[in-house]
């Protein structure tokens, strides 16, 4: 002990090793231009002074730092982009996008490369990861209301980065031309094909070719690593400055009573928003930004704030971190698919695209591809983007489900959806629609299965309208319809579809009829 | 005072286009003409120039005798099968209708045409199932297996995979009679 003592306690140690010694110089200063951030002042020349942090407010609500508010979802799939940019980066030195060495390269880097199989399940998981993270991100953003007045058009950004980001899975799904991604791309653009009119264009565009072959592998890859990743770039900078100017997250609004009179003895620059904005009559406020949102109320702090370094900043970080560490294990354990070589003359048996698309594969199991694959998810693409002008009323923002009614909605339109779909889709399995009705073709691509849907949403609002709920909760009624549609189709196509795509129970799929 | 102003130049303008407004629509005309150049260009410059891969010509399928009644053929090079049905051959492109993907000849499963008791044709992807005429008997393949012409010339098949016939059923027309 003494020995320590004798070597801290004297001034040449303190001088060396005081944090004082790296930023009092004019190096550190040049780049830092305020202190330490430990007041409040300083605080806020951090946020202020620094272009990575300058898209943070200098303070934040403290309910958007509310966990169960957004869970981080937003954050999280913004951290997966990252992942997915930093080894997007690394992958491109190691492949080359042609029909003769992609497979080789990604062979050669699963076995021969240093890290190169964790390399690729990174970027692999977290490309899934990024799908679940975006759709769960925008559930949230539904059921608190966010998208409500003035936040439409970031519901609309967002819905086009949720497109963009099922893209980008889709495009990268083909390099690796193994039999998935063959097969996979096949039936995806022969979708596209089902466009009315310009269908067969647009695949012929989108391949470069009449099949897929070289031309597709190349057009693909440079969607892939630049077109699509640049878009998306640019909107989720959109994206991040509207949640500004829109006056950051949303937030239920605030109640009309004032703060308790500023308590004296707490000491200040605790970053609690009583002791910053006294009742003072000398205190002024100055204009320092332009946002959307009702303005701080008198005698109170605006809206709860604190600042956010460090409140905000130290969840970006730990969410960060809890990313890569996930991430990290996930790809330790689980090795991202490889099949054998695309074979254009063999068709794998099941064909099943990525978990994410097999909602849209089920579908094209029961009805017409034109309606499946354009015109349902066209209508479910549009009434997202029309929704927040439809629905106008504010007064539930920033409560999750809006009201007691509203949970019931989710509730019931679950049970409802999940009965009603099991049901259709065993009855079409076992009993067939087209067994009972086949001709004309008509009659079991298009108008039964259009006179469902009509059926099932008119079910819908039978089964809900016993509680007379507002058009906010009819929307989170139908919203949740949606959902749990997707989900559950997602689910049958993935574990529940076997050779030749019949309904199999999941401990008795053929091997490689389950794949991520 | 200026607000009299303005009101007079509204009145005085309500009809005609002024010099302002004319300036701005040809100012957005001009950009959405730049964007629809820039947009149409890009696209021609990209627009495939490799036609349809690889088949596409006049194949030598065989003898006559070689497609016995009943029975099933795969041409793999020419992408193909040939179907001897009642009234002669069919030669199928083997993509499948709804998708693309590529159907698989099956011997052993139950026949869905009265020609013989096993042998279908099942779609791996979505699960349709075609007959030995190529019509569709489940799933969701919206119309019967496209079809390529077949001439017969002294005995010898010739199938012409440059001509891709679609069908909305089997007619005794789009055999060659044998
Ligand atoms: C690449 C995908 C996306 C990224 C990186 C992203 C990122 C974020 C982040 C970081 C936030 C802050 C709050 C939070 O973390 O929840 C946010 C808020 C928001 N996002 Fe996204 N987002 C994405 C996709 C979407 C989608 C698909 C939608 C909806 C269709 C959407 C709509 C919104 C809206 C409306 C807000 C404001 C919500 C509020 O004020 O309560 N975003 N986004
Ligand atoms: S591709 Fe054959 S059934 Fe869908």
């Amino acid at each position: 002990m003494k020995v320590v003592d004798r070597i801290t306690q004297n001034r040449t140690w303190k001088a060396l090793f005081r944090i004082e010694t790296v930023t009092q110089n004019r190096v550190w200063q040049s780049i830092f231009r305020q202190g330490y951030p430990s007041t409040d002042e300083n605080r806020a020349k951090v946020i202020l002074n620094s272009l990575f942090f300058h898209i943070h407010p200098v303070r934040v609500r403290k309910h958007t730092l509310k966990v169960t508010y957004t869970y981080g979802l937003g954050l999280i799939s913004f951290f997966l982009f990252g992942v997915l940019v930093v080894t997007g980066i690394l992958l491109m030195f190691m492949y080359v996008p042609s029909v003769d060495r992609a497979y080789d390269d990604i062979q050669i880097l699963q076995t021969s490369v240093t890290f190169g199989m964790l390399l690729r399940n990174l970027h692999r998981w977290a490309a899934h990861g990024m799908v679940l993270m975006v759709f769960l991100h925008m559930l949230r953003v539904f059921y608190t209301g966010g998208y409500k007045t003035p936040r439409e058009f970031n519901w609309i950004i967002g819905v086009f980065l949720f497109l963009i980001t099922l893209f980008l899975s889709f495009t990268g799904y083909l390099l690796p031309w193994d039999q998935l991604s063959y097969w996979a791309i096949t039936v995806g653009t022969n979708i596209a094909g089902y466009v009315p009119m310009l269908g067969e264009k647009i695949r012929f565009f989108l391949l470069g070719a009449k099949e897929v072959g070289e031309p597709a592998l190349l057009r693909f890859y440079v969607l892939h690593v630049i077109f699509l990743p640049t878009i998306l770039t640019l909107l989720i900078a959109v994206h991040f400055w509207r949640i500004r100017k829109d006056g950051g997250l949303s937030a239920p609004s605030p109640k009309a009573t004032p703060d308790p009179p500023m308590a004296l003895n707490i000491p200040p620059n605790n970053g609690d928003a009583r002791t910053i904005f006294p009742r003072d009559p000398r205190k002024t406020y100055g204009l320092m930004e332009l946002v959307r949102g009702t303005s701080p109320m008198v005698e109170k702090g605006p809206e709860d704030t604190v600042t956010s370094w460090p409140n905000l900043l130290i969840w970006e970080v730990l969410i960060g971190l809890g990313v890569i560490v996930a991430l990290l294990i996930w790809s330790l354990v689980l090795n991202a698919p490889l099949r054998e070589i695309a074979n254009p003359d063999v068709t794998e048996n099941p064909a099943k695209a990525p978990w994410y698309f097999l909602n849209l594969q089920e579908l094209l199991l029961h009805m017409n591809p034109t309606l499946a694959g354009v015109l349902v998810p066209g209508a479910l693409v549009l009434a997202l983007i029309i929704l927040p002008y439809l629905d106008r009323d504010r007064a539930d923002v920033g409560i999750w489900f809006a009201s007691k009614i509203g949970k019931k909605m989710v509730l019931w339109s679950s049970i409802y959806t999940t009965v009603a779909l099991i049901g259709l889709v065993l009855f079409d399995e076992y009993v067939r629609v087209r067994s009972l009705v086949s001709q004309p073709e008509i009659l079991p691509g298009w108008i039964i299965p259009v006179g469902l849907m009509f059926i099932l949403i008119a079910g819908l609002y039978l089964v809900i309208y016993r509680w007379r709920p507002t058009l906010r909760e009819i929307f989170i009624a139908y919203f949740t319809g949606f959902v749990v549609t997707y989900l559950i189709l997602t689910i049958i196509g993935t574990v529940f579809r076997g050779l030749g795509m019949h309904l199999t129970l999941p401990w008795q799929l053929p091997p490689g009829a389950f794949t991520l | 005072m200026s607000q009299r102003v303005v009101d007079q130049s509204s009145i005085l303008h309500r009809r005609q286009l002024s010099r302002r407004d004319f300036l701005t629509y040809m100012w957005l005309a001009a950009a959405g003409l730049l964007a629809a150049e820039g947009g149409i260009g890009t696209v021609a410059s990209l627009w495939p120039r490799v036609q349809a891969g690889g088949f596409g010509g006049k194949i030598r399928a065989g003898d006559v005798d070689d497609f016995p009644l009943g029975s099933l053929t795969y041409f793999k090079e020419g992408r193909f099968y040939i179907s001897h049905v009642e009234a002669g051959l069919l030669a199928f492109y083997r993509k499948c209708t709804h998708l693309g993907c590529v159907v698989p000849w099956r011997p052993d499963e139950r026949s869905e045409d009265n020609l013989a008791p096993q042998g279908r044709f099942n779609c791996p992807c979505h699960s349709s199932i075609f007959d030995r005429y190529g019509l569709v008997h489940a799933g969701p393949a919206p119309r019967p297996l496209d079809i390529f012409p077949i001439t017969i010339d002294g005995g010898l098949v010739i199938v012409d995979t440059g001509t891709i016939i679609q069908r909305a059923g089997f007619k005794e027309s789009q055999v060659a009679k044998v």
